[in-house]
């Protein structure tokens, strides 16, 4: 009962220092000055309370931990460049970043990027593992399913389209694989009996890794069939199958009645997003649902679930901060589940902008990142890692798929993050960790360090044959006319900040001479490359 | 994804509790308990080699041929030759393999059903034909993560000579730690580059330079960013790897320590110096070692691409066998060949395939040898026109869990899964229809005893 109480008198502070403090911003012209939308929901200022800050701030009050100070710029515009698209700053943003005076240049970077494509191919990344796209096993979509399951999810992202909308149509999606993608959904699962089906989409939308039988029967009408086009299949419900069940109990009480000759597909997906009119204030929310996808939109975007990990929501594994989460769920909700809308605001919050840096005790260190007082490092996915080795020397591996037929050959200069075929990889791909799509778990991309990824890292012919050939290294070299702004350079590209006076001194002896900057900038590079500020999202 | 290796010896303890409560299955089908399951000290198999014919090699083309069906099954090859089992015939081209059968047995009687490469490659590699929700790890990746005979060697514990085959992701439900290393490079040119371990760019000073420089960056980055667990982590296991780029570890992969004989013996081209590398690798004690050998998959020109194949083949693996037998390797390193299925026993001569054969998953033969194997053997048999199986089945679950048998590995043992708990390691073993029994006909303590063995 208190915890209600606590949790309304946090909505009703955050959303009174929401209004006033707009109402005497100054920023707000500031912003409208330089041509953004002097809107609440865009522009941030920086010194108002974000309602996720009020929320954590109780927590943290409450345990008597003391939240990590402000990281700085260049951290700031590293890491959420690299949250956002996957990709490191190139040196010349990094500095622009740096040297900008503007009050919210931190807000502006935000929205920058996340109206940038490079956005978009990220988010068709998440998606695909979680909607396991792959041509071969053991989703088998095959090439061309796979390529208009592709357009299909990157049309999603690119309008935005509501959560609840696009997991709808997912849901009641039939047809060809080639002319309603959507239905890829449905054949992307190793088995396709009722029951897998539904722990699959438990799993996925409702993030419990628990077997629930009583969904089995939605999926019972559900049949595959062929056609004369090559590895085309069509999805459909076959309304004449009764299914084995005609009422059905749903575990928040809700009672389902199935009618023969209707698609059973439809009751279940009505029941799982909730109420679809809006505006109709007595539209039913169906709180798990937004509560899954909230969660885990503030893991991919704060490297640790409210609830953790975010596919292992059962009644032994509590929110680390219930309020948090329920602020959450009601903010995607009310904006009618506009995932760039929460994004937003929790990006905005001083939790995200916090440091990395906390020196405490294990047991309190554990207790702090549950309660997000710090921002926690992780290493490099397999295609940020990969992807930044490209992007630093200018050659990008070349990815082609030979089996399965037809082939798939990609273009030139393209990202590891832009493949969209869980089958399409490369061996250094595979090394670190990029996930299998085996399941939809997001404990699939394995983040963790490992002996032979060091040692690809430290002496792989591959990267030190890019660094070697590499025009781009070259021509900084000689742009950058002088050894310190080469070395400064090299830092502002691999750290995303300058270099310290003390790093220079110390390194400079064991750098090659003067007169070989070529030799000098590969040397330097490889080193960073090896180097933990690099190798981590920090 | 991960399970560490403390959770894994907790289940090996735990073996005994988790055998009593059986899955009801057991009872319609009697799961085929090991008379004799050798404890790890006492395994015969100490490494396991795969040489993997990716693609499906043709069961009939290669150690099933049946002439007397004239061209219509046998094709080009009418005239198998015998080797020095009076039991065996085996296609002509494979002169070097014929004079060592005594060496080696044959199962003929292969199966799983599926003519899908990416199917048949994960039943051929874990086992698994349940279709059930999880992805099983490759027997490779299981042997790694169990590491049975305490492997500590620098190098990692499972090595692909030279590149993985990649129609499913081998880590399966333990995660990417367990995978392969793909060696990349050329064994057969000059100089064999390692990916990651051996770069001929990089000289030992280079190397000690590199160290230097890395360290002082890092350690200037001490307060930019935590020295957390995974830091120091980090930091360990560069050290490590210097020791191993700075030591002797990588010149198991020079093949220029072996005399040029040798190397002639076992094929100057990709696949006879990867089987050569693939013997140092086992005289490390390397556990886990696979030569992968592309372009079995001959939808057209089959006989003309078989007769490219079929001399390197033989020769690669013949000079293998052998060498690890005269080296006194062979008692301890089994042998496995084969691909993810075989390839349909009618030639296909109308167009567009011109005389070509399609995938079989039905029929098809596998090599077996050493590490507790007996050689000289033939197991099982197809019916005249090898389509069907005749007598004693043998599915990829018989073959892997007769392998881990071998190793000291309990077939039926059950490894923590961070969803379900606890899963067998070769879950088919439970089910009917995807098992007949494991290989025990074959085992070296079992050759005094009355054969079951039958021949053909």
């Amino acid at each position: 009962m208190p915890k209600f109480v606590t949790a309304f008198l946090i909505l009703l502070a955050a959303l009174l220092s929401y209004v006033t403090i707009i109402e005497q911003d100054s920023d707000i012209q500031v912003a409208a000055k330089e041509g953004h939308q002097a809107t609440i929901s865009k522009t941030a200022p920086h010194h108002q309370r974000n309602p996720i800050d009020i929320a954590i701030g109780a927590e943290l009050a409450q345990r008597g931990l003391s939240p990590a100070p402000r990281c700085d710029d260049a951290t700031f515009a590293r890491r959420v460049t690299l949250i956002l698209t996957g990709q490191l700053p190139s040196w010349q943003q990094a500095e622009a970043f740096a040297k900008s005076k503007s009050p919210s240049k931190r807000e502006q970077l935000i929205d920058q990027l996340l109206a940038s494509p490079d956005y978009i191919d990220y988010q068709v990344l998440k998606w695909g593992d979680l909607l396991r796209v792959k041509s071969e096993f053991p989703s088998n979509i095959w090439p061309n399913g796979v390529q208009a399951y592709n357009r299909w999810i990157r049309e999603q992202m690119m309008v935005n389209r509501p959560y609840e909308e696009m997991v709808y149509e997912l849901l009641v999606s039939t047809g060809s694989n080639f002319r309603s993608p959507a239905v890829n959904f449905y054949r992307a699962f190793q088995n396709r009996a009722p029951q897998q089906i539904a722990d699959n989409i438990n799993l996925l939308f409702l993030g419990s890794r628990n077997s629930n039988s009583s969904f089995a029967p939605f999926f019972e009408q559900l049949r595959y069939k062929g056609s004369r086009e090559w590895k085309e299949e069509i999805v459909y419900a076959d309304l004449d199958i009764i299914c084995s069940n005609s009422l059905i109990q749903m575990p928040d009480g809700q009672q389902i009645k199935l009618r023969a000759g209707q698609d059973a597909r439809r009751n279940f997906a009505v029941w799982l997003v909730g109420e679809r009119a809006k505006g109709d204030a007595k539209a039913r929310i169906n709180h798990p649902f937004a509560s899954c996808m909230s969660n885990r939109i503030w893991y991919w975007l704060m490297g640790r679930g409210i609830v953790h990990p975010v596919d292992d929501r059962h009644q032994d594994n509590p929110a680390s901060n219930p309020e948090l989460l329920s602020l959450l769920e009601q903010h995607f909700v009310s904006s009618g589940y506009d995932s760039k809308a929460l994004m937003r605001l929790i990006l905005t919050s001083e939790a995200f902008s916090r440091s990395s840096l906390y020196p405490a005790k294990p047991a309190e260190k554990a207790s702090a990142a549950a309660q997000f007082a710090y921002y926690p490092t992780t290493r490099l996915t397999a295609e940020q890692l990969i992807d930044a080795i490209a992007e630093i020397s200018g050659i990008f591996d070349r990815y082609i798929s030979m089996v399965p037929e037809p082939y798939s050959y990609f273009p030139d200069g393209i990202r590891s993050s832009q493949l969209g075929d869980g089958s399409v990889s490369s061996p250094a791909l595979e090394l670190f960790g990029r996930p299998s799509r085996d399941s939809s778990m997001e404990s699939e991309r394995d983040n963790s360090i490992n002996s032979k990824q060091v040692l690809y890292l430290l002496n792989s012919a591959s990267i030190l044959d890019k660094l070697k050939r590499s025009q781009r290294i070259a021509a900084m070299v000689k742009e950058a006319g002088s050894r310190p702004e080469l070395i400064r350079r090299i830092y502002l590209m691999m750290l995303g900040r300058n270099p310290r006076d003390r790093e220079i001194e110390r390194i400079s002896p064991l750098l090659a001479p003067i007169e070989e900057d070529g030799a000098m900038a590969q040397q330097l590079i490889w080193a960073l490359l090896n180097s933990p500020e690099f190798l981590f999202n920090h | 994804m991960n399970i560490s290796r403390r959770q894994a010896l907790g289940t090996l303890s735990g073996l005994a509790a988790s055998l009593l409560i059986r899955p009801p299955l057991l009872a319609a089908s009697p799961a085929p308990t090991p008379k004799t399951q050798p404890a790890p000290s006492e395994a015969t198999g100490k490494t396991v080699i795969l040489v993997f014919l990716a693609g499906g090699p043709s069961h009939t083309d290669t150690f099933d041929p049946k002439p007397e069906k004239g061209r219509s099954i046998a094709g080009n090859y009418l005239k198998p030759i015998q080797t020095n089992n009076p039991n065996l015939r085996i296609n002509e081209k494979l002169q070097h393999l014929a004079k060592i059968a005594d060496k080696y047995s044959i199962i003929r009687s292969m199966t799983h059903n599926s003519n899908a490469h990416e199917i048949g490659q994960y039943v051929i590699y874990t086992g698994d034909m349940t279709k059930g929700k999880i992805v099983y790890p490759s027997f490779g990746a299981m042997i790694s993560y169990l590491n049975p005979m305490d492997y500590k060697g620098k190098l990692p514990p499972y090595i692909c000579i030279t590149k993985s085959a990649t129609r499913f992701n081998e880590g399966g439900f333990l995660g990417s730690l367990y995978k392969p290393l793909d060696t990349l490079g050329k064994p057969e040119s000059d100089f064999f580059e390692v990916e990651g371990i051996i770069n001929r760019a990089v000289s030992s000073e280079d190397m000690l330079d590199k160290q230097q420089l890395l360290s002082a960056v890092s350690t200037e980055q001490h307060g930019m960013i935590e020295l957390n667990e995974e830091q120091q982590l980090l930091e360990k296991i560069q050290k490590e790897n210097f020791d191993l780029l700075l030591g002797e570890s990588r010149e198991i992969f020079n093949l220029k320590n072996e005399d040029q004989a040798t190397r002639e013996r076992y094929g100057l081209n990709n696949f006879g110096q990867s089987c050569l590398v693939a013997r140092r690798l086992a005289e490390h004690g390397t556990p886990v070692i696979s030569v992968v050998y592309n372009g079995w998959d001959t939808h057209k020109e089959h006989f003309k691409r078989m007769d490219q194949r079929l001399g390197t083949l033989d020769q690669g693996l013949a000079a293998l066998i052998s060498d690890l037998d005269k080296r006194k390797l062979l008692d301890q390193t089994i042998v496995l060949c084969g691909g993810e299925f075989g390839r349909s026993p009618q030639v296909m001569y109308d167009p567009p395939w011109n005389g070509g054969r399609g995938h079989y998953g039905d029929a098809f033969s596998y090599l077996i040898a050493g590490g507790g194997f007996a050689g000289g053997k033939v197991i099982g048999s197809t019916n005249a026109t090898s389509e069907q199986v005749a007598t004693r089945p043998v599915y990829p679950a018989d073959l892997i869990g007769s392998v881990y048998n071998r190793m000291g590995i309990d077939p039926m043992m059950k490894v923590a899964h961070n969803i379900l708990g606890e899963v067998p390691i070769l879950p088919s073993l439970l089910e009917p229809g995807q098992h007949s029994s494991l290989l025990e006909e074959l085992y070296i303590e079992n050759q005094d005893k009355p054969s079951t063995t039958l021949n053909p």
